[in-house]
């Protein structure tokens, strides 16, 4: 498989927080969503692979080659967009374009101008007065104006309106299908991810708890309900959230395909109800933790 | 690194023009080029050339957190640096080249013109050190403290030279450039631009690894 990105044991201490050995991969073509909670690490991961942040241990390869030997070769073939845009707010659009022109070795001059078009950005306008929805499209324009080969989003649809979010998640589409481009795309918005990524990665507390691919994900982890005794031993266990109700209990596991056999006569006998998580959900039980 | 250079330039374009006009004036209205304000005039002038701009230049980049949207591109934080640190060395320079060309069309009697050469050169020198120790400040501790400081500076040493004239205490110290520079060779001088170059390639090192802490870890 041709690995477009590779980091390995990514570690980064802080005072209150630990980023503690984060090991990610992007196969060629694909898109790796990042998933968790406020100050689990998707940030700082994603300032490393920038080179924004220094890890104190790990390493990053990106297009099979080393990120501290190749920075400038790296960079000029990734598209960037931030949690927080930072331009020269005194600068007018026409400049940054300009401005950062001269350090892509692949700009596009006119997709550059025919993107502001499309995203109703005027070139003549001071970047200090856009909006921040507008300063992110300004950061979508100059990312897929240099033909990248990577796109590293830190969650880069919050601020925008729903019409250019999806116009923005429907562009990423393609520049994978097309272009057989890859993304890593960080989100609080689990639609988001959920729309577009083959393959998703939870991260909490600083660790990655699961990095697999998101119809396998979706396979695994099942919310089940189920009448008192109808299921004993390590399945019940194993479940998270375990909640008791009125009518029994439910609770989530993440081994459904292991579990499928043995559980099916008490889900012919309608003593256990299999139902589907989100993303959200699995994030919950991670976040709440709580194994019965 | 010229995008960067570019950028930046405005600045010690603004006050280097300044500087030359002032610089100019005074050369101009001077009758005795060494024994008079005008040699440390000059140096003061080449000094704020460089530190001003450089601290000009920061605080915009830090209020824009340009160093952020700079790291988004394919520039190494090196590079970034190196263009920043390329620009007062630039302006030394140019104000050097003018300055000997004032020289050359404002004062003719020899020894005098030699000595004036000395003192760009040493005043160069002068410069050079001081732009290197105000980037390792920069880089240290924050920039818009470091300006007021300045700020505050200037408006002492004004004070105090307003003091010293009226009492006429510091007629002296307008002797010092003559004291230096009178009766030594000129190589010394040369010499001293050279060590005062290799000094700051050694404090860029040290500027960049400040910076790559405050911005990296």
């Amino acid at each position: 498989m041709n690995r477009i990105l590779e980091a390995n044991g990514l570690r980064k201490e802080y005072r209150t927080f630990t980023l503690d050995g984060v090991t990610l991969e992007i196969p060629k073509g694909t898109i790796l969503g990042l998933i968790g909670p406020n100050g689990s690490g998707k940030t700082t991961t994603i300032r490393m692979l920038m080179k924004m942040t220094r890890p104190d241990a790990g390493s990053i390869r990106m297009f099979g080659l080393g990120l501290d030997a190749h920075e400038k070769e790296i960079k000029n073939r990734i598209g960037y967009v931030g949690e927080e845009q930072f331009y020269y707010e005194n600068k007018r659009v026409s400049w940054t374009g300009n401005f950062v022109s001269q350090y892509f070795e692949k700009w596009d001059r006119e997709m550059f101008d025919s993107l502001l078009k499309e995203f109703d950005l005027d070139s003549s306008q001071k970047v200090g007065k856009l909006s921040k929805g507008m300063k992110v499209k300004l950061s979508f324009a100059i990312a897929f104006s240099h033909n990248p080969e990577l796109m590293i989003l830190d969650e880069p649809t919050a601020g925008l309106d729903p019409v250019i979010r999806r116009e923005i998640l429907d562009r990423l589409l393609a520049f994978r299908d097309d272009h057989d481009g890859s993304v890593f795309i960080s989100s609080h918005i689990t639609d988001d991810i959920v729309r577009i990524a083959d393959h998703v990665a939870f991260i909490v507390d600083g660790k990655i708890v699961i990095h697999a691919e998101k119809d396998e994900i979706l396979s695994d982890w099942k919310r089940l309900h189920f009448r008192p005794g109808a299921i004993e031993g390590e399945i019940v266990t194993g479940l998270r959230c375990v909640e008791a109700h009125a009518f029994g209990s439910t609770g989530v596991t993440n081994k459904y395909r292991e579990l499928e056999g043995r559980i099916a006569p008490a889900v012919a006998a309608g003593d256990v109800k299999v139902e589907n998580v989100n993303l959200d959900d699995i994030l919950i039980a991670f976040v709440k933790g709580g194994r019965a | 690194m010229i995008g960067i250079i570019k950028k930046n330039a405005m600045f010690y374009v603004i006050y280097g023009l300044f500087f030359l006009i002032m610089s100019t004036v005074m050369w101009h209205s001077s009758m005795d080029r060494l024994r008079t304000p005008i040699a440390v005039i000059n140096s003061f002038f080449m000094f704020f050339s460089v530190v001003v701009p450089a601290l000009s230049a920061e605080v915009l980049e830090e209020k824009h957190r340009g160093y952020a949207f700079l790291m988004t591109l394919p520039l190494k934080l090196e590079t970034v640096v190196r263009a920043k640190m390329a620009l007062p060395i630039i302006a030394v320079f140019v104000i050097v080249v003018y300055n000997l060309g004032l020289f050359q069309f404002f004062e003719s009697t020899p020894s005098v013109l030699a000595d004036c050469v000395k003192i760009i050169l040493l005043n160069a020198s002068g410069a050079i050190m001081l732009a290197g120790a105000v980037y390792i400040l920069m880089y240290r501790y924050n920039v818009r403290a470091l300006m007021m400081i300045l700020v505050f500076t200037g408006v002492i040493f004004n004070l105090l030279g307003l003091i010293a004239v009226r009492t006429r205490s510091l007629v002296n110290i307008f002797e010092w450039p003559e004291l230096i520079v009178s009766g030594r060779p000129a190589w010394i001088f040369v010499v001293m631009i050279l060590a005062s170059l290799g000094v700051y390639h050694l404090i860029f090192r040290r500027a960049l690894r400040l910076k790559e802490e405050r911005l990296f870890d």
